[in-house]
């Protein structure tokens, strides 16, 4: 009898797993409004350099450690550099759980305003008011919250096969919608105002050292360094399959679905506002009020625009939900390794993400603190990455995990340079750089109870880290089998969600 | 349209849509010559 091989149908399937992880709402709300924030072109130009020199390094050496230790972030740590940096991924698996309840809120948002785009139920209304009503004590947001959380504990259940049916839906619309989008966006009268103000290219825009800030949060946020999300994902991936070409190809799909939204997005404000003036001002009201208050006011104003909204927040919506179940897997997958049983994971990871995300399906404020803090703190694990990877040793990693005998494309010795000295300084620049800004822009930048203050999130950093720091031979213990031998890759085990 | 953003624009999706398009193209060639071996 010949059993069905575990892990990946394929290769594709394996990159698309990992495009659907990385692509979320970061990519069509954030993307474009930091890059007509930052001087468009120049931005984009130094958002390219980062993804290549920042994160795809790190990427690569993330996929090396959930490949050859086959297990989620705890155990990676664990059997990468050591039984004592068990913590690290612990830490990494804690910070998403927190990410997986916020986020489920917020795919809730969309799926309500999916609903009142097919109803037209926020044409003629005050769209600011409309906003704060789904946001805030809203029963219905509530419902859908618990819809989502079930939903994406259900896809992340049903293990690498549940992943890879749902891919195959939600990309093609997430994608197919977004060029809709694009489409009619482009066809509007003066769309070319926007077009151009996209691209721009100012050199003194590039001189600015705000850009590449701007430009670097903007590939960590979006790619996934430091999430746990590659070495999850890479558990399952088989022996033979090409880390170089995999990860490389995560970054541009990530890297495309950003662009594509960019020219749906820009040059619809653009050609629908009376002047630059008053684009800009759309541009530059945060993630939430562009996307549900301005967006909205467009697409009603547009001609079409009930069909474009629905468009938009399906696309929205797909990107969102792809993204949540992989959050959701980061969490389960450290339960299978330590042999609970699927069904008593389903229903902790459901219990706690019910808990978790509730307060921040109640209220927008609540939701926005748990946003600062793990944003901050996904920079955490991304250091973590980086210290895992030079501790284990680049060269072996470089040498014979990534260019392996397999691989489409070898590996320099740029990657080395790359991951020891640029990628975690940067990442502890920019750590440092936007803990410094949340002074300036939070008088109370001392009270643990202010939404987006410096010392909530350091009040709830350390709480995580010292938690996971004490319970760190707890976990270690826990995780029953040791695949990795230091030298070669094993098989993809057989944990209940490998099939 | 400036001439400027327009080089902007066609190098940066040439960069990365057909960086995308180009990779993807050589992994399913290298995935049907495993499977073929």
């Amino acid at each position: 009898m010949k059993n069905k091989a575990l892990g990946y149908s394929s290769q594709v399937a394996l990159v698309l797993s990992l495009i659907a992880g990385s692509v979320g709402t970061g990519n069509i709300w954030r993307f474009p409004r930091v890059v007509a924030a930052n001087g468009g072109g120049a931005f984009i130009i130094a958002w390219m350099i980062m993804i290549v020199v920042v994160c795809l390094p790190i990427m690569l050496g993330e996929h090396v450690m959930g490949r050859t230790t086959r297990h989620g972030a705890p155990g990676a740590f664990r059997d990468f550099i050591g039984r004592n940096f068990t913590w690290l991924g612990t830490a990494v698996a804690v910070i998403m759980a927190m990410v997986a309840s916020y986020y489920s809120a917020v795919v809730a948002w969309v799926t309500y305003y999916l609903g009142l785009s097919f109803t037209g139920g926020y044409f003629g209304v005050d769209k600011v008011e409309m906003f704060n009503s789904v946001s805030n004590g809203n029963i219905i947001t509530v419902i859908l919250f618990v819809l989502v959380v079930v939903i994406s504990a259900y896809i992340s259940y049903k293990g690498v096969s549940g992943i890879e049916k749902a891919n195959k839906i939600f990309l093609p619309v997430l994608i197919g919608c977004l060029i809709f989008v694009a489409i009619r966006s482009l066809m509007l009268p003066n769309s070319n105002v926007g077009l151009d103000y996209l691209f721009a290219f100012d050199i003194n825009q590039l001189l600015n050292y705000k850009t590449w800030l701007e430009a670097l949060t903007q590939a960590i946020w979006s790619t996934g360094p430091g999430w746990g999300l590659v070495i999850t994902l890479a558990v399952f991936s088989r022996a033979k399959s090409d880390i170089n070409l995999t990860t490389t190809i995560q970054v541009f799909g990530d890297a495309s679905v950003s662009l594509i939204a960019a020219i749906a997005v820009i040059p619809t404000i653009f050609a629908l506002t009376i002047s630059s003036g008053a684009a800009m001002e759309i541009l530059q009201s945060g993630n939430n009020g562009m996307t549900f208050i301005s967006m909205t006011q467009l697409f009603e104003s547009m001609s079409g625009g009930q069909l474009v909204s629905v468009m938009f927040f399906l696309s929205l919506l797909f990107a969102a939900l792809s993204s949540n179940v992989c959050h959701v897997m980061i969490v389960s997958l450290p339960f299978a390794d330590s042999k609970v049983n699927r069904k008593k994971i389903f229903f902790i990871v459901l219990i706690v993400l019910l808990i978790w995300g509730l307060p921040s399906a109640w209220s927008a404020k609540f939701l926005s603190n748990q946003d600062w803090v793990a944003g901050q703190m996904m920079l955490v694990g991304g250091l973590f990455s980086c210290f895992a990877i030079i501790k284990f040793g680049t060269k072996k990693i470089r040498e014979k995990f990534l260019n392996n005998p397999y691989t489409g494309f070898e590996i320099g010795f740029w990657w080395e340079m790359a991951i020891k000295f640029v990628s975690p300084l940067i990442v502890l620049l920019m750590f440092l750089w936007w803990s410094y800004q949340s002074i300036s822009w939070d008088p109370q930048w001392w009270n643990p109870l202010s939404s987006s203050s410096l010392m909530t999130f350091i009040v709830q950093g350390a709480t995580i880290l010292v938690i996971s720091r004490i319970f760190n031979n707890k976990v270690s213990d826990l995780i029953a089998n040791k695949y990795f031998d230091g030298d070669n890759i094993p098989p993809v085990p057989d944990n209940g969600y490998s099939a | 349209m400036q001439t400027s953003s327009i080089i902007v624009m066609v190098g940066v999706l040439t960069f990365f849509w057909g960086g995308f398009a180009y990779f993807m193209y050589k992994l399913v060639s290298i995935s049907k010559n495993q499977e073929t071996n």
